[in-house]
């Protein structure tokens, strides 16, 4: 009976290094040396583009929401479809870092950093929409509840204040968490670095962290509950933005699905992000051997496994509709399909259900050009489905009296191309002052680094 | 203690009075003032202004005193904040009827009607209730000119006087004036005048029905209507219920035959035959789309069916004329229309009406009022008869054929002196008339506007408001009103009337105060010709007091006329009458419904008005049905050219069902050239083809291009939606509670206990059967609420902020038939409101009145509560729509209603500041608020009285009743947000003979 | 704390610093410290390091930030002001959860990042 088991081989996580001080000198190798001329290009491409968003956001300013498309039956257009989207793409770093820690999935070390990294960017860029799609954007602090001179509280029971409280709560949570993991880095850097500017930065950044396995104890049960609360965190956040639309009465909105298929649509569209962000760095900074195609592999195969759990999400709506008997509900998904949108309806499908198809097959799954693609698509299709939620519902809802159309102006595409500017921007100087691998975690991972040559347990 | 032992300072120098601070304290108020421009109205004119209203308000009844007061001296009989009202007179055209102008601190604010006034009973229509922006228009022209130069009036009068006096023919062209005294002070100036004469004319005129009873009865006097003794309607091209300048009284009275309380009551009948879509027939029970050529033969076949049939003539001279008549077929839509209308007509005999529009031929006019003599439309009755044979309404000679003699004497330069008083005939007439014009010597201007007959005039002055100036009219036998000012003029102008005495007392070499001398010269008129007839034993005083507070005076009626028709008339017309081909093309004209005939083309509520068949604003559109736009290979919006003979016409096509093929139809009133700022270029001036409303053979040319039209709704369909719910009477009467059955509401239940309302429970009801779409109420509401006009631009991105709209829906049951439904679609103020829910700053919460209540100031701009609003009744500010107000408009915003700003969220309050107000009135009173005490601007407004509001908690109030009606229904009720307005479902009357064709 | 000599010393592989540590705390030497460059496994055992008290407190804190925060929702909507909104009662309770709990994970997160921090180590609430 003791037959010998073979064991499958697990994939070596960290390719061609042997050396522990080699590991750091990839990593930091970025952050030694002036940018080259690529990177400077790159810049100043997503800071124009950053400028651009900023500038129809002061005219937005100036003049009124109204320079916007957004009209009477499409109150949110583009302007919460961009919201969704960034905080979409803000769940895969919270993600991976917490559920895949909470898996022991150790494949996530390589990437963690950098999807952390682009969670926060992701909400910063969301957090700017909600602000300025306000009317009145000066009052924008009447959103949180504070005593005023009106003696009116917020009113608690508005998905838009549950709004302002995920997404407070979840970028402070997520900044913290990712905080959290650069401290070790940040102390390896202050203990390399030879620039006494640099030496400053890092020493206050660190916070004196001193590598000792009283603080690694301390610091490894912190990570767990992080881990542990950011996960029904990251849940919870973009159920409640479902909410926005799943406890209003729209039809098309108003359906109980929407905070997993929301959540499932988050997990896609950043995944294909973080996909699209690591294709670039692993590139540029030559991080082959520390991101490898496995880790690729890995992400393929859950870009896949979201994409189609967002299918069955987009099926099953038609199913409700269907099945509900309820002629306005039935009437706002035929509208999806066949109204007016409904070229962007099909945009959504085939970005979101058909292209992931792809990686049924190992040789697509491990294809870079075909996985930079795919991811672009379904980054596309993501933003498609929010655009698809938002402006079909409210274009054609109850009154058929009101139904109109919505078109977007210069202003509201040149906000999106800032945000998209805004956030490569914050990326690309990321990876120039912070490591965009963990350090400390790429070396537990390596080859004999713990005693018993463990690698896949915490 | 009192106000004025109030003294407030700003510093101690000035409680000192130090003159140096006091001067520097009174710089703060100068300006450059010269009077000739008041845009840059200052402060100071600004504080001026608000004394001379307030002084103005006090005497009102009696002589407006020309000293300027200062507002700290508290002005008698005005509390600030109070309103006070005004009863005046709202004139258009030949028709007017009683107003009352609210006014707060002096300044007027509102138009509402005059309860004792016959012809309003307490409604106004559109154009009254807009008039009050039209007093505030900053566009109005401000002072007299000669030429380029500002002249002062004395110097204007001096010049005109001296030209009067050696002009060798003078001719006044004025528009229409129901005015007594006018009339009878223009006659004592044409006396004066060496050979002079005047000229009424109007675009849209009585000539013609004028001369079709000439030619029927022998007297050209046009008989009253009653709609409200009718029982069967006919209208052939009359748009009785909305265009026309009467439709008030008449939508008031058709209303009175579509009200019903139980399943007891009857319904009238309402067919048109038309080949435009008027409102009127949006309104049918009946309604077939013909080509205009078709009228008349359609007119004929009916007498004819008549006779024959029904053998409603005794004159056998009728019979073997109309035996010519070829008919239509049997069994086909048409025969079976007139054949289900002729039975109807002559089942009622003497209870039905046939109204034809009054710029139709003078033939199918003719042929009209014979069917009417036919069907006892003129009675005798007990309990009157549809047309009054003793009261006539005011009508003129005054249309283009009337014009044909002044025409003639321009193009022979005859003329050395022309007066254009009001109209504006050089839009109206065209550019031929404007060269005619410019070929007069002297041509003098007495206008509201710089239009583009002052364009041509050498001579030009600005003419009062009626609501700055005095006045009266006499609408009909038996009814003169006055008309009295409310406000000083806000600008160096002159009523037609001060003009004209100024004009006689300084060329007998009087010294002349217009205003005065115009008043004595109406309290004369009046002394002598109607409190003299009235046989009242107080003093004139006391009568002219009486008079004006009430607004209107009632005459002794002139005996009984008899209408006989005289059959000459009808061979006549059968004579003219030839069967035309039927495959030209043709265009039919109507009267704007919201700038009339291009009068109020400066008004930007009107213009935004959508109109209240097509719901297109800012344009007038060639409109034309899918199938002939088909056949011309054009698609919405496409721009056509159109000729009718030289001149062309450019109009966009709009899709429009329910019209006959080969028909297009347009609206007058739009494509101005001048007269002020907003009304400049919009839309096409289609007096350019001439000014015969219909036009056979008209050439269709593609124009390249595409025109956006702004209409603020863009699906017609109600998608078998149970919307508007609407049922037969028989279905009805079979199944009183037909929506219950309409709309399958499970039981609706809720997790939580439902919120007590303990006092007042505000709610409405809105009786969509007796609604007829006229749009009265979207512009009371706009006047009362100070809602923004955004313009076409806003409206074509679908911004526009009307808090109450008309949606309209059509149902097709066949190419030709369309039934139009209206519904009025405000905020339900539900009590479940799903738009409360969703605000995360609390900016709109529920009142414990059950109002849904909007706090501007609160309100960040979210517009997350107007997405979760299912009838879709918020309107967000997306700019800064009220930056643009121009010094005086200011005056005219009712001050009890915030000016919202960019960025907040609106909607319907109903009536808030009234619903205070009146609450307030009744705790003085120490009672509690009588039902019908509050009412919505909307409601007031109303002529149909569609809309009742008042307290669902107290179950005599007229509201609770008519919520409990079992046709009543509350839209979208299935959603469980418990709205507080309840509509009464439509209720059509089809004939069911008819009504089975369809079915 | 009376010592004034310390010994350090450098390994080259984790297994020889795990027994190396185990050793030494068999000595019964308790002030010593092991500084690695990434959590080496078995290391805390071999040190018989306590287990950390920062998950009762974040427990604590988590709980007290949704007390916090469902009680703030009940004083404002209930006793401070009370409003009709929506015909919903002042006290929506299915409403306020999605509040309640981001408070507990915000007080959460702040009660075990402050308690890891390193700055903050020798305060006493380690």
């Amino acid at each position: 009976m003791s037959a010998p088991v073979e064991t499958l081989k697990r994939p070596e996580l960290v390719l061609g290094i042997k050396d522990r001080k080699t590991i750091t000198e990839i990593i930091a190798k970025p952050l030694d040396r002036i940018p080259s001329k690529s990177w400077f290009l790159t810049f100043a491409l997503t800071a124009s583009l950053m400028t651009l968003g900023f500038l129809c956001i002061g005219w937005t300013f100036y003049k009124g929401i109204g320079v916007w498309g957004n009209n009477n039956p499409v109150g949110w257009a583009f302007d919460i479809t961009n919201f969704v989207f960034w905080i979409g793409i803000g769940h895969a770093g919270t993600l991976i870092s917490a559920i895949l820690f909470l898996f022991r999935q150790r494949w996530r070390t390589a990437i963690n950093r950098a999807a952390e990294a682009m969670t926060i960017f992701a909400v910063i860029c969301a957090g700017i929409f909600p602000l300025i799609h306000l009317g009145r954007p000066w009052f924008a602090y009447w959103l949180f509840p504070l005593p005023n001179e009106m003696k009116i509280w917020v009113n608690f029971r508005s998905p838009l204040l549950w709004d302002v409280f995920a997404v407070s709560t979840y970028f402070m949570v997520s900044l913290l968490f990712w905080y959290m993991g650069l401290i070790p880095d940040l102390a390896t850097l202050r203990d390399r670095t030879t620039h006494p500017l640099k030496k400053v930065a890092y020493s206050i950044l660190s916070l004196g962290w001193r590598s000792s396995q009283r603080c690694w104890k301390q610091y490894e049960t912190a990570y767990l509950i992080f881990a542990a609360i950011s996960t029904p965190l990251v849940l919870s956040v973009h159920s409640i933005v479902s909410f926005d639309f799943a406890t209003s009465i729209i039809p098309g909105w108003h359906t109980t699905i929407f905070p997993p298929y929301f959540v499932a649509g988050a997990i896609f569209g950043g995944f294909a992000m973080v996909m699209i962000l690591l294709l670039f760095t692993r590139t540029f900074f030559k991080l082959e051997d520390l991101i490898t195609l496995t880790h690729l592999e890995n992400m393929n195969k859950v870009l896949l496994t979201a994409g189609m759990l967002v299918g069955y999400a987009y099926l099953v709506e038609f199913f409700t509709a269907w099945y509900s008997a309820n002629s306005y509900e039935l009437f706002a998904f035929t509208n999806r399909a066949t109204g007016p949108y409904g070229w962007a309806y099909w945009i959504m499908i085939f970005c979101n259900v058909l292209s992931p198809q792809l990686f049924w097959f190992k040789r697509f799954r491990t294809s870079i050009p075909v996985m930079f693609i795919v991811s672009i698509l379904v980054t596309i299709g993501m933003w498609f489905e929010r655009f698809v939620i938002i402006v079909t519902s409210l274009h054609r809802d109850f009154l058929p009296s009101s139904w109109d159309m919505y078109t977007p102006t210069i202003f509201d595409i040149g906000i999106f191309l800032g945000s998209l500017g805004l956030f490569f921007t914050l990326y690309l100087i990321f990876v120039r002052v912070l490591p965009a691998v963990s350090i400390s975690e790429i070396k537990g991972v390596m080859h004999g680094a713990h005693p018993k040559g463990e690698v896949d347990d915490i | 203690m009192e106000e004025k032992d109030k003294i407030y300072w700003k510093s101690f120098e000035e409680l000192a009075k130090d003159p140096r601070t006091l001067e520097l304290a009174q710089r703060e108020f100068m300006q450059e003032d010269d009077g000739s421009d008041f845009l840059s109205l200052s402060r100071r004119k600004f504080l001026k202004l608000l004394g001379a209203s307030v002084a103005l308000a006090t005497t009102s009844c009696r002589r407006p005193v020309a000293k300027i007061l200062p507002y700290v001296k508290q002005a008698e009989n005005v509390k600030p904040g109070i309103a006070q009202y005004y009863a005046s007179t709202f004139a258009l055209n030949h028709h007017s009827y009683g107003i009352l102008v609210k006014t707060i601190e002096g300044r007027p604010i509102k138009i509402e009607g005059n309860p004792d006034h016959p012809l309003s009973q307490g409604s106004a229509g559109t154009w009254a209730q807009a008039s009050v922006l039209e007093l505030y228009d900053p566009d109005r022209k401000r002072n007299p000119t000669i030429g380029d130069h500002v002249v002062s009036w004395d110097e204007w009068d001096k010049e005109i006087i001296s030209l009067l006096q050696k002009s060798k023919n003078i001719r006044f062209l004025t528009e229409s004036n129901s005015s007594p005294t006018f009339k009878y002070t223009l006659k004592k100036l044409l006396k004066v005048l060496p050979n002079s004469h005047w000229n009424p004319y109007e675009p849209v005129s009585q000539e013609r029905a004028r001369l079709a009873f000439k030619k029927a009865f022998g007297r050209p006097d046009l008989p009253k209507l009653h709609l409200d003794k009718a029982k069967i309607i006919l209208s052939i091209n009359s748009d009785f219920l909305c265009s026309d300048a009467d439709s008030l009284i008449h939508i008031k009275n058709w209303a009175k035959g579509r009200k019903i309380r139980s399943s007891k009551d009857t319904l009238n009948r309402l067919y048109v035959l038309e080949s435009f879509f008027s409102t009127t027939g949006s309104n049918a029970d009946h309604r077939l789309s013909v080509k205009p050529s078709q009228l008349l033969s359609f007119a004929l076949e009916l007498a004819q069916i008549l006779v024959t049939r029904f053998h409603l003539s005794t004159d056998p001279s009728h019979l073997s004329l109309l035996n010519t008549i070829p008919d239509h077929s049997e069994k086909t839509v048409e025969r079976e229309f007139l054949l289900a209308l002729a039975e109807d007509l002559a089942q009622h005999h003497g209870q039905s009406v046939v109204v034809v529009g009054q710029q139709e031929s003078v033939e199918l006019q003719v042929v009209g009022q014979f069917i009417n003599s036919l069907i006892g439309s003129f009675g005798p009755r007990v309990g009157g008869s549809t047309l009054d044979s003793k009261v006539s309404v005011a009508s003129f000679d005054n249309g283009h054929e009337s014009l044909k003699p002044l025409l003639s004497e321009l193009k022979a330069g005859k003329v050395d002196t022309l007066i254009t008083l009001g109209g504006n005939p050089v839009y109206q007439l065209g550019a031929e008339f404007e060269a005619l014009m410019k070929k007069v010597p002297n041509t003098i201007r007495l206008s509201l506007y710089s239009d583009e007959t002052t364009a041509v005039s050498k001579y030009a002055a600005p003419l009062s408001h009626f609501l700055e100036s005095w006045g009266d009219s006499r609408p009909e036998d038996g009814l003169v009103s006055l008309i009295q000012p409310t406000i000083q003029p806000l600008h160096n102008s002159r009523s037609s009337g001060e003009v004209m005495i100024s004009w006689l007392y300084k060329m007998s070499g009087k010294a002349s105060h217009p205003t005065e001398d115009w008043l004595s010269e109406i309290k004369l008129y009046w002394k002598k010709n109607i409190y003299a007839k009235k046989n009242t034993f107080g003093s004139f005083e006391t009568f002219w007091e009486g008079a004006l507070q009430d607004g209107v005076v009632t005459e002794t009626l002139p005996l009984s006329k008899a209408f006989h028709f005289n059959s000459s008339a009808l061979s006549e017309a059968i004579s003219n009458f030839k069967k035309t081909p039927s495959d030209t093309l043709e265009l039919q004209w109507t009267p704007s419904p919201a700038l009339f005939d291009g009068r109020f083309a400066n008004g930007g509520s009107l213009q935004e008005l959508p109109d209240p068949v097509t719901k297109v604003t800012w344009d007038n559109v060639a409109s034309m049905s899918a199938k002939t736009a088909l056949k011309y290979g054009l698609k919405q919006g496409n721009k056509i050219k159109l000729s009718g003979g030289a001149s062309t016409v450019t109009l966009p096509v709009f899709l429009q069902p329910g019209l006959a093929e080969d028909v297009i139809t347009t609206s007058i009133g739009y494509g101005r050239r001048a007269g002020g700022e907003i009304g400049m270029g919009v839309g096409s001036n289609v007096f350019v083809l001439g000014q015969a409303w219909q036009y056979k053979n008209v050439q269709l040319k593609k124009h390249s291009g595409q025109h956006k039209i702004a209409t603020t709704q863009t699906h017609h369909s109600m998608e078998g939606r149970p919307i508007v719910l609407e049922a037969t009477l028989e279905e009805y009467k079979k199944h009183p509670d037909f929506p219950k059955h309409k709309i399958h509401t499970p039981e609706l239940l809720s997790l939580y206990q439902d919120y007590p309302y303990t006092g007042h429970k505000w709610g409405m009801a809105i009786d969509l059967n007796s609604c007829v779409g006229c749009s009265g109420c979207v512009v009371a509401c706009d006047v009362e609420n100070n809602i923004p006009n955004v313009g076409k631009a806003q409206v074509l991105k679908g911004r526009e902020m009307q808090w109450l709209r008309l949606d309209r829906y059509y149902e097709t049951s066949s190419e030709n038939e369309v039934k139009t439904l209206h519904q009025p679609m405000l905020c339900q103020h539900c009590d479940n409101a799903p738009c409360e829910t969703v605000c995360p700053v609390s900016a709109t919460v529920h009142s414990d009145e059950g109002i849904n209540q909007m706090t501007y100031n609160r309100c960040v701009g979210t517009r997350y509560c107007a997405n979760n609003c299912p009838y879709k009744v918020r309107r967000f500010n997306y700019f800064n729509f009220n930056a643009d107000i121009e010094t005086p408009q200011e005056l005219g915003k009712n001050p009890s209603v915030t000016i919202r700003s960019r960025g907040v969220m609106e909607k319907c309050t109903f009536c808030i500041q009234r619903i205070s107000e009146g609450k307030n009135a009744a705790k003085m009173r120490g009672e509690k608020v009588s039902d019908g005490e509050i009412q919505t601007a909307c409601q007031q407004a109303c002529p149909s009285q569609a809309i009742v509001f008042g307290d669902l908690n107290d179950p005599n109030s007229e509201v609770s009743k008519l919520s409990s009606l079992s046709q009543g229904y509350r839209v979208l009720e299935e959603l469980n947000v418990r709205p507080a307005v309840t509509y009464l479902a439509k209720i059509r009357n089809p004939h069911p003979r008819l009504e089975k064709r369809v079915s | 704390m009376t010592f004034k000599k310390g010994l350090a010393a450098n390994f080259t592989s984790p297994q020889e610093l795990v027994r190396a540590a185990r050793q030494v705390h068999k000595l019964g030497i308790k002030h010593f410290d092991v500084f690695t460059p990434y959590p080496i496994h078995g290391l805390d055992e071999a040190m018989e390091i306590k287990n950390s008290h920062i998950p009762w407190f974040s427990l604590v804190f988590g709980l007290l930030g949704a007390g916090a925060g469902l009680y703030f929702q009940w004083w404002t909507s209930v006793a401070d002001w009370t409003l009709n909104i929506g015909g919903k009662p002042h006290f929506s309770l299915p409403a306020f959860i999605p509040v309640t709990f981001e408070c507990g994970i915000l007080f959460c997160a702040f009660a075990s990042f402050q308690n890891t921090n390193p700055f903050l180590k020798k305060i006493p609430m380690r």
